[in-house]
């Protein structure tokens, strides 16, 4: 385990390391600046500008700083946001999307892979069918479609939920829900194909030969073999909820941070881009390492060590 | 005559898929006695553990008991709730599978999988169903118990996992074993030494053995009784003597010459069964076996034979067996029968 885990932490530096490389190579590869506007600055200040921020160094050398300034994580100052730094801008909007996405994987996770085994319980009957029709409309309808209709029904015409903001738990329930559409109509499908698989397997004809109580059947037999490929799902899907929304944190006015990713860009706020960027990766990475200790847990066929 | 443990009367049993009914069991009787082991013949598609599934009531949507009784220990379990099957299976009836690769949970340990059914039937603390599990494996003959007993199945070969299967199927000591072609999926001389376990098991727990089998050649040194399946139907039902020696029925023979033998030199060519089995979404009027028998007659397509009694133990649905049909010479295979007395 020990040997396993300094490897994977070798291989994930690597990949860190790779992701800034390329990330800085592309940013810098797109034509503007963070100071280039429509209203043109003074050539001095724009000049002091680029002499305060070190963009007038060789590449080389920004890459090398930059590098060096991550392994200390220090993501540096944001070119957008006057004396706010990457990682402030990070620790200001990731409570919030962390808080969303954790309740929407919950829900995900609570709701998805019990209706998926409804589904499979209940393979071509009603309860198959609705858990069905629902699942193939969350996956279909994009997420902003979902936010709008819900702010509009339960909003603007019913009046029971707030339509932007965080002020009380309420302001919750939407922009979770919102969220969660997609992932847990897919997780439903997920588990309904894989659970349909294992119930189908030699091994459950086996158990239940033994006179054993159907629900032990499902739930320790059929249930533990059915799940990884929802452990290979939820891990990615961690990583992506968590670090939040630009659509649904921009539909519901929270401050999250989003929308970080796609205005950075917009901006050629360079640092912001690479912080969250890294940000995003690393979670992601130590999300699929996650996966895999997991993996090792629910199926001792799979060994770590090797 | 000792007492009757199993006896299954008129047993029909069908799919209903989308393409139709179809009728894989079509009215079988037989009955096993307490200490006996029968074996049931038949080539794929005969019904065989379509049969076996019936008994233990595990039968899988479509499928279901369209009609008949079968009597466990004199009681009628065709309309036993779900929950009496429960302390049934694993408990009074057991059975072992035919793929032991595949037969087994991956995520469990083995000694997990034997004291799952000895703690759900025998009421076990953990610890004392664990030592039972051990004694199990050691009894199947398993080497090192206290070891094995907790790898996983992918560290066992398939004739251990096999043995596994029976150390599971026998540790509430069940009054019926059920073992739908135990030996299909391993080699000869694994096939060889499970066989011989359940010999040797069948003799310490007098346990009474259905074997199923598509095989002669394994019933013949085990079973006392042997029933011949064909499309849904028992063909021919007799000891095993009767059977290898004396066989009446045209399946019967077909199945016989197509055993191979080392003894009858290298230029006897195997005389394989011609056709396949008939279509049981519309099955055929007449005698099942009609199309690929060698000796059908115009009445076997139109009416489906009643059972001619040879003898007290001995039984066989064919026309050729009434007493208005010709006297046919035919090639009964017996002299190519298994020899093994």
């Amino acid at each position: 385990m020990g040997r396993f885990l300094i490897r994977r932490f070798i291989s994930m530096l690597i990949t860190i390391i790779l992701v800034i490389t390329f990330t800085f190579v592309l940013m810098h590869a797109i034509p503007g600046g963070p100071f280039t506007a429509e209203k043109k600055l003074p050539v001095a200040v724009e000049e002091a500008l680029n002499e305060r921020y070190h963009l007038n160094d060789p590449y080389w050398k920004q890459y090398i700083d930059y590098v060096l300034d991550v392994a200390r994580f220090d993501l540096g100052p944001s070119f957008q946001y006057e004396g706010q730094t990457v990682n402030k801008l990070i620790g200001d909007g990731f409570p919030t999307s962390a808080k969303l996405g954790i309740l929407s994987v919950l829900l995900t996770l609570c709701i998805g892979i019990p209706f998926g085994i409804i589904s499979a319980l209940k393979q071509n009957k009603w309860p198959d069918y609705t858990v069905m029709f629902l699942a193939t409309l969350g996956v279909t309808i994009p997420n902003f479609v979902i936010a709008t209709t819900l702010i509009y029904v339960f909003a603007v015409k019913l009046s029971v939920f707030p339509t932007f903001g965080i002020k009380n738990w309420q302001s919750f329930i939407l922009p979770v829900l919102a969220l969660s559409g997609y992932s847990l109509s897919f997780i439903s499908r997920l588990t309904r194909s894989s659970m349909l698989e294992v119930l189908g397997q030699d091994y459950i004809r086996t158990v239940r030969a033994k006179g054993i109580p159907e629900y032990k059947v499902i739930f320790k037999h059929a249930l533990r073999n059915a799940i990884l490929p929802v452990v290979t799902y939820v891990g990615p899907l961690i990583a992506a909820i968590l670090t939040g929304s630009f659509v649904v944190e921009r539909i519901f006015a929270l401050p999250g941070m989003g929308r970080h990713f796609v205005q950075s860009i917009t901006n050629r706020d360079y640092t912001t881009i690479m912080g969250i960027t890294i940000f995003y990766s690393a979670f992601l990475i130590i999300m699929i390492l996650l996966v895999d200790l997991v993996y090792g847990i629910v199926d001792p066929r799979i060994k770590l060590d090797k | 005559m000792s007492e009757k443990i199993l006896e299954v009367k008129n047993l029909k049993t069908s799919f209903y898929t989308h393409l139709g009914e179809v009728q894989a069991v079509r009215g079988i009787s037989f009955s096993l006695n307490k200490g006996e082991v029968m074996g049931i013949v038949g080539e794929s598609g005969s019904g065989k553990s379509v049969t076996s599934l019936s008994i233990m009531k595990l039968l899988q949507y479509p499928g279901e008991i369209k009609s008949g009784d079968i009597f466990f220990k004199g009681e009628d379990i065709v309309n036993k709730k779900n929950k009496e099957m429960l302390n049934i299976r694993g408990n009074e009836i057991a059975m072992i599978f035919q793929d032991p690769m595949t037969s087994l949970n991956p995520v469990y340990t083995i000694g997990d999988q034997i004291m799952e059914v000895i703690i759900r039937h025998q009421g076990l603390s953990k610890k004392k169903a664990k030592e039972k599990a051990i004694d199990m494996l050691r009894l199947v003959g398993i080497p090192s118990p206290e070891e094995r007993v907790s790898n996983y199945p992918y560290e066992f070969s398939g004739g251990m996992r096999q043995r596994a299967m029976a150390a599971i199927a026998l540790s509430c000591e069940p009054d019926l074993l059920i073992a739908d072609e135990p030996t299909t999926a391993l080699d000869v001389t694994i096939q060889d030494q499970i066989l011989k376990l359940m010999k040797d098991l069948k003799e310490k727990l007098d346990t009474s053995i259905i074997l199923i089998t598509h095989d002669l050649g394994v019933v013949a040194d085990i079973c006392t009784k042997i029933v011949v399946m064909y499309g849904g139907l028992v063909m021919e039902e007799g000891t095993s003597k009767d059977i290898f020696y004396n066989p009446k029925h045209p399946y019967t023979m077909g199945l016989l010459k197509s055993i191979p033998r080392l003894d009858l030199g290298e230029k006897k060519r195997l005389i394989p069964i011609t056709g396949t089995p008939p279509d049981l979404i519309k099955p055929p009027k007449g005698c099942p076996f009609t199309a690929r028998c060698p000796y059908a007659m115009k009445i076997c397509s139109l009416h489906a034979p009643k059972y001619t009694k040879i003898d007290e133990n001995h039984k066989a649905m064919c026309w050729l067996l009434h007493k208005q049909s010709p006297n046919m010479k035919m090639d009964t295979g017996v002299k190519r029968g298994i020899v093994n007395e």
